[in-house]
């Protein structure tokens, strides 16, 4: 909770001058945290579990005595790929509420065919009951080669897509009900790629197009933390333009082939990932900054072979439960 | 006879409608006041005219003072940088609103 003053100030015409002042308090929201599973092989066998989405599900959030998985997760559905059904990974969810963020990548060709199959997909995951929000290529600004270009070109491709997203009524194919206008979330990959991370920010309606962002939301590893990048840039954009700030993929590391410490994880001050974090997002709360989700990214992302287990929660005793139940509570807490 | 001392306007309360607020929401403030006052300079002039032919006149000005209310101006600011709206205003009570 953020207090603030009010000030009423009366003037004469004759140049006298009194004022009054009167706190006010403004609650901060509580931030939802979420955590987006995957097909681990230390999921398959949750008692139960209807997929292997469920079964992943179940775990994380019992491991980690929290509600994340459960609460909110993203889903991604690869380059030139659309559904032609909802399948379990999202339909499991629906009766629970579950919240998506949808990562969708059509054509950079910028075809009316892309701009149908978007639509349809969208009314396919409404008419499922599906509650989510969507992003437009995660993590455009990065690449290797480049995603995109530039920003421009992401800009061009927003602005193609975005009203889709937006109003995917006006391109729907799949006749029946309509579907209702989706919020447009900007994902960039931030960390070491913060430059691009802000640069490619399109903004609203760019070039004239009907499209608004929703909420800038990063993705933003430990080991990002570690190396020194905070996240104020990327931030001060959102607060810059008026949206909200979250994170959409969080954990301890990126793909780096180190990963954080144990206790550069969490150690239960903000010299830690998780502390930092819980630092930064009650601050940008009790400050009336907005914050949008923040999901955690459950799933192998180191290289070598085996693959460290960095950002998996394979159980109970995990080192990262203590650090993700820190950041649950803190932001529900708020 | 002295004149009356020009009084200032004062703010006498301020009251918003809830004590806390979500993000948001329309808060609302309702503001009382009192208007300052000035001294308004007024001229009596007394005249006497008497049946002579022709008639002779006399005259008397005398100055006097008049409190007036001072037209005041009130407004609203918070130290978030909030807009608030000044949605009526009948010279005593003011009421404004603004997004939490």
């Amino acid at each position: 909770m953020t207090q603030f003053s009010f000030t009423a100030t009366v003037s004469s015409k004759a140049g006298q001058v009194a004022s009054a002042v009167q706190p006010f308090s403004v609650t901060a929201p509580p931030v939802v945290t979420g955590a987006t599973v995957s097909n681990g092989t230390t999921y398959k066998d949750y008692a139960n579990a209807t997929s292997w989405y469920d079964a992943a599900t179940n775990y994380f959030d019992s491991y980690t005595s929290t509600t994340m998985a459960v609460t909110a997760q993203r889903r991604y559905f690869p380059q030139n790929s659309w559904p032609t059904s909802i399948n379990a990974s999202f339909t499991a969810f629906v009766a629970g509420g579950t919240f998506f963020q949808v990562t969708v990548k059509p054509s950079q060709s910028l075809t009316t065919s892309e701009q149908a199959s978007l639509a349809n997909t969208i009314a396919l995951l409404q008419r499922a009951g599906v509650q989510f929000d969507m992003v437009l290529w995660t993590e455009a600004n990065i690449g290797n080669p480049p995603y995109f270009p530039s920003a421009t070109a992401y800009a061009q491709y927003v602005a193609y897509y975005g009203p889709v997203v937006n109003n995917p009524a006006a391109y729907f194919t799949l006749g029946g009900t309509p579907p209702t206008p989706v919020n447009l979330i900007y994902n960039p990959a931030a960390g070491a790629n913060m430059a691009t991370a802000v640069s490619f920010y399109p903004g609203d309606n760019y070039g004239g197009a009907n499209y608004t962002f929703s909420a800038i939301s990063a993705d933003y590893y430990g080991n990002a933390f570690v190396g020194g990048q905070l996240l104020d840039p990327i931030a001060n954009l959102a607060d810059s333009v008026s949206k909200p700030f979250g994170l959409s993929e969080w954990g301890s590391n990126a793909g780096n082939s180190v990963a954080p410490t144990a206790a550069q994880f969490y150690d239960g001050t903000v010299n830690s990932y998780c502390g930092y974090l819980v630092n930064f997002f009650t601050a940008r709360a009790n400050n009336g900054k907005k914050n949008y989700k923040l999901i955690y990214y459950n799933t192998n992302a180191g290289t070598g072979t085996p693959q460290p287990e960095q950002n998996t929660v394979v159980s109970s005793a995990d080192y990262k439960v203590a650090g993700l139940q820190y950041v649950a509570t803190s932001m529900a807490a708020l | 006879m002295t004149a009356p001392a020009p009084a200032a306007p004062t703010v006498t309360s301020i009251v918003f409608d809830q004590s806390a607020y979500s993000p948001g929401q329309t808060m609302t403030a309702t503001v009382n006041y009192t208007q300052g006052t000035s001294n308004s300079t007024q001229t009596f002039t007394g005249t006497a005219t008497d049946n002579s032919n022709p008639p002779r006149v006399g005259n008397l000005v005398v100055n006097f003072i008049v409190v007036v209310k001072d037209p005041t101006i009130i407004t609203g600011a918070d130290s978030g940088n909030r807009t608030w709206t000044k949605v009526s205003d009948n010279g005593t009570t003011a009421v404004f609103t603004a997004t939490a």
